[in-house]
C-alpha cells in the first residue's frame, strides 16, 4: 500500500483524472471528497463486503429449488 | 427529477418475460463483485416468473436464483441515485428491453427470503453479458426482506 501524508485541503490525483481531497479531520473521523468520472464508482468499503459477502450466501447450492418454489417459480433442472 | 426518470424506466424496462432464448450462456468480463472467478454462466429464463437461474461454469458449486428487481421491490428504480442510474443508463437499462436488472434471493438461516437490492446485476440478454454493481444511498440493504420466514 502507497502511504502518504495530507494536510487538510490538500488532494491526491490518481490516474490523471480522480482527485481525492481531505477536507476535514476531527478526531478519528476525515471527511474526504472525491471528483471522479461516472465511470469510476466511488463504494464505501463495508458496502462493497457487504455484497460479497451476499454473493456468497447466495450461490449457495442449498435448496434452490425450494427457494424457486417460494418465490412462484419451477424446480431447477439439473 | 430521478423520480421522473424513474417512472419512464419502469414504462421501457420490460418485466423479466422475454422474446430470448430460455437457455444460454452468459457471461460477466469482471466476475461478480468480490467473486471475480465467476465469469460464465448457464441462465435459465423462468420469464413468466420474473425469475433467472444462473449455473456457474466455473465452479459446480455457485448457482444463483434471480429476481427482478422491480418485483423485488417495486420502488427500486424510483429509489435509485442519480449517478447509479446515469450508470445503469450507459449499460443500457432503460433503452434496451434486452437488458433487464436482477438481484439475487438467498433464503436465510430463520428461513426469509431476502433479495440483495445493493448489487443488482445488469443483464444484458442480448449480447448475453452482465456486470455486477454495487449501489449506494439506497435505504435497503443486501438482506430486503421479500417474503418473511
Amino acid at each position: 500500500m502507497l502511504v502518504l501524508t495530507r494536510r487538510v485541503g490538500e488532494t491526491l490525483v490518481i490516474d490523471g483524472n480522480i482527485r481525492v481531497t481531505v477536507l476535514s479531520v476531527d478526531g478519528e473521523r476525515v471527511s474526504i471528497g472525491v471528483d471522479a468520472p461516472r465511470s469510476a464508482p466511488i463504494v464505501r468499503q463495508e458496502l462493497f463486503d457487504a455484497v460479497q459477502a451476499e454473493n456468497r450466501l447466495a450461490a449457495n447450492r442449498v435448496a434452490p429449488d425450494r427457494l424457486l418454489t417460494r418465490l412462484g417459480g419451477a424446480p431447477a433442472a439439473t | 427529477m430521478t423520480a421522473m426518470r424513474a417512472a419512464r424506466l419502469d414504462d421501457v424496462i420490460p418485466s423479466a418475460a422475454g422474446r430470448l432464448p430460455e437457455r444460454y450462456t452468459l457471461t460477466f468480463p469482471d466476475g461478480l463483485i468480490g467473486c471475480p472467478d465467476w465469469l460464465a454462466f448457464t441462465a435459465h429464463e423462468d420469464a413468466p416468473n420474473d425469475l433467472l437461474l444462473l449455473d456457474s461454469l466455473d465452479d459446480d458449486d455457485v448457482r444463483f436464483v434471480l429476481l427482478d428487481a422491480r418485483r423485488a421491490e417495486p420502488a427500486f428504480f424510483a429509489r435509485v441515485g442519480a449517478d447509479d442510474l446515469a450508470r445503469m443508463q450507459t449499460l443500457g437499462v432503460g433503452s434496451d428491453p434486452a437488458v433487464g436488472v436482477f438481484v439475487t434471493v438467498a433464503e436465510q438461516p430463520d428461513g426469509a427470503v431476502t433479495a440483495n437490492l445493493l448489487g443488482p446485476l445488469v443483464i444484458d440478454r442480448r449480447r448475453r453479458v452482465g456486470m455486477q454493481l454495487v449501489l449506494a444511498g439506497l435505504p435497503w440493504s443486501t438482506r430486503h426482506v421479500i417474503e418473511p420466514r
